[in-house]
């Protein structure tokens, strides 16, 4: 429980200086780094959280498939963002991507010039997406863990009460943490419905939040009216997840 | 890697999950879909199995795989029943010096033995009232799955519309389809308009709606179950205006009385309408002498999308639940051993019910290319 409350103060903290991260000097990290890329991409990219967090979950299961050294993770993650956008019917522009990708990776250098290095870029992150489509079997379409997340956070917002609801910010904290959750590959290992209850369990103890009319007992859990197949430890186990992502990202300083 | 290890590194290069075309032979084309050709071929590993081979075309290569085909793929991996093609693998070209190191890709499907325009336009084929009835009610159960998982097939046609030698019929084709939902927080949708092939166009899309649903379909339902007994399609405008036309001889005046609202089209005060009386009835009876067969089709062939009949509703008419009764087709299609598909069928007789000789307009979007639900 302590632990959870200082990471989140760590978080706090971190944010007050943020300095941008330079990719160049970064390692695979376990596919942190690309999985940050694309969040950084994709938000400048106006593109929509669902076309993110696909993106990433199909950067982070081509990574299982494939040997990760042979292939550049960036240029992956740029692909991966094209193909979201098609599969979540967000289109993000290639050209576009290309640009952002480009002026992330190098900050604070003029967009590249339509020219052979642009259409050398843009074929490889067509040829990549090819290649993960492949390595993926055509299996683009993901089941999120975000449509179960709104829909026990709408049922728990009358069962809080207005007023804890109004006060405590649970389901932004829980959206944080999903999203967050998306930089690591274990996030592939677990139903979305268990992934969606971890991470609303995670804010209510964030927040020192209990639901009302449930026993902390070991054959009752708050969330037994939601999914019946989540025993304890695995949803400690996921927990746990969430936080250790924390712990994997650069310092910045 | 210089270019030479580089061709070789990718013609080498092992996908576990995607099988080379050249597992199969192809054995003959079989139909032109809505974003390629489609042939029929072997199993080599196991002749006696046929399977319908549908080419991704990549047309923009710089756009990457299309955005139409890869919704199309996951539609097609999504919907999985007796009613719907299904989807065996998507397979590959080799990369060779051939193609410049570029793969073609194709749709793997069970073979069907025949499509429904191709059988009804075979004079040799004879359906019983009871078959009719087994067609029509697998048309809907297909329609009813599909809807039911929010899917919109947006292309019926009687050529889309497969059928096993068995007797088992498989909706068909969804390069058009797509996924809906009901209007997102009080937004309309806005969906293309310019889907579905223009005789089984109903009249809301051509009257220029973008926020519609399930009932699109049905319209082509009740076309298609018409045509079982016309053999022809029932309305074969040239135009949309002519269309609209035939479709208000049929179904009587396009006006708020019958279908409030449908003065709100962006269309409605741009196109000719005429005041006519509904004659579905009257007119399709000599055709269709059941007379549950002509009140269904009578609320499906229904102007006002929103009182037009759904799937299931159809399923529950007393046209599938009286004597006689849906009967299976397989002994009937036993008689006719050649593959019947409109792809290969001679020019259909023209009908009492044809009013123009015209050729069999594709979708829309094929047709007046650009207008598909492109969103580049």
């Amino acid at each position: 429980m302590k632990d959870v409350i200082d990471v989140m103060e760590l978080q706090r903290e971190r944010n007050k200086r943020i300095t941008p991260v330079d990719y160049r000097n970064l390692d695979f990290n376990g596919g942190f780094t690309p999985a940050r890329f694309i969040f950084e991409c994709g938000m400048k990219l106006q593109g929509q959280p669902l076309t993110l967090a696909t993106a990433a979950i199909l950067m982070h299961k081509f990574f299982k498939e494939v040997e990760q050294s042979k292939y550049d993770c960036f240029l992956i993650a740029a692909s991966t963002l094209y193909l979201a956008g098609k599969v979540k019917d967000d289109p993000l522009k290639i050209r576009d991507i290309i640009n952002v990708a480009h002026n992330t990776l190098h900050r604070g250098s003029s967009p590249l010039e339509i020219g052979d290095e642009y259409w050398s870029m843009r074929d490889a992150i067509v040829q990549a997406e090819l290649l993960i489509m492949r390595v993926l079997k055509f299996e683009v379409s993901i089941t999120h863990p975000h449509k179960y997340m709104l829909h026990y956070l709408r049922s728990m917002e009358a069962w809080l009460g207005k007023d804890t609801w109004g006060q405590v910010p649970i389901a932004r904290t829980s959206a944080a943490f999903l999203q967050d959750f998306h930089h690591d590959p274990s996030i592939l290992d677990y139903q979305p419905q268990h992934v969606a209850v971890a991470c609303i369990s995670l804010a209510l103890q964030c927040y020192g939040v209990r639901l009302p009319l449930i026993e902390d007992k070991d054959d009752e859990t708050w969330y037994s009216v939601f999914v019946k197949d989540l025993q304890k430890d695995k949803h400690w186990e996921i927990m746990e997840k969430i936080m250790d992502t924390y712990n994997r990202e650069p310092e910045t300083a | 890697m210089n270019m030479r290890e580089k061709e070789k590194y990718i013609e080498n290069f092992n996908f576990p999950f995607c099988d080379e075309s050249d597992k199969y032979e192809k054995i003959a084309k079989i139909g032109q879909g809505t974003f390629g050709e489609v042939f029929k071929a072997r199993d080599k590993s196991n002749p006696k199995k046929f399977v319908a081979m549908k080419k991704v075309l990549m047309d923009n290569e710089k756009e990457g795989f299309p955005i139409t085909a890869l919704r199309e793929i996951r539609i097609l991996q999504l919907l999985k029943h007796e009613n719907v093609v299904n989807l065996i693998e998507i397979c590959q070209t080799k990369a060779s010096q051939r193609n410049r190191y570029r793969s073609t890709f194709y749709l793997v499907f069970d073979f069907c033995e025949h499509d429904l325009a191709g059988l009804l336009s075979n004079v040799h084929v004879k359906f019983s009232l009871g078959e009719i009835k087994k067609v029509v009610q697998q048309l809907f159960n297909g329609l009813y799955y599909i809807h039911s998982n929010k899917i919109l097939h947006r292309d019926m046609k009687a050529a889309n519309v497969l059928i096993t030698k068995n007797g088992v019929l498989k909706l068909a084709d969804f390069g058009l389809a797509r996924a809906f939902s009901t209007s997102k927080n009080g937004v309309p949708n806005r969906f293309t308009n310019r889907v579905v092939t223009l005789w089984y166009r109903p009249p809301e899309l051509l009257l220029g709606e973008r926020n519609y649903g399930p009932p699109v379909d049905l319209w082509g339902a009740g076309c298609i179950m018409a045509e079982m007994w016309t053999r022809s399609p029932i309305m074969q405008g040239n135009s949309e205006q002519q269309q609209l036309t035939l479709i208000s001889q049929l179904c009587g005046t396009i006006c708020p009385q019958v279908w409030p609202g449908v003065e709100n089209l962006e269309l409605y005060k741009k196109m000719e309408l005429p005041v006519q009386k509904r004659k579905v009835k009257e007119r399709l009876k000599h055709y269709m002498k059941d007379p549950y067969a002509c009140d269904l089709l009578d609320k499906l062939l229904v102007l006002d999308p929103s009182k037009r009949a759904d799937a299931d509703t159809a399923l529950n008419h007393d046209f599938f639940w009286t004597d006689p009764m849906p009967c299976d087709l397989g002994k009937m299609l036993a008689n006719h051993t050649q593959s019947m598909f409109e792809f290969l069928a001679p020019p259909r007789r023209p009908t009492q019910m044809r009013h123009h000789s015209l050729p069999r307009p594709t979708t829309s979007a094929v047709q007046d290319s650009g207008y598909q639900d492109r969103v580049f």
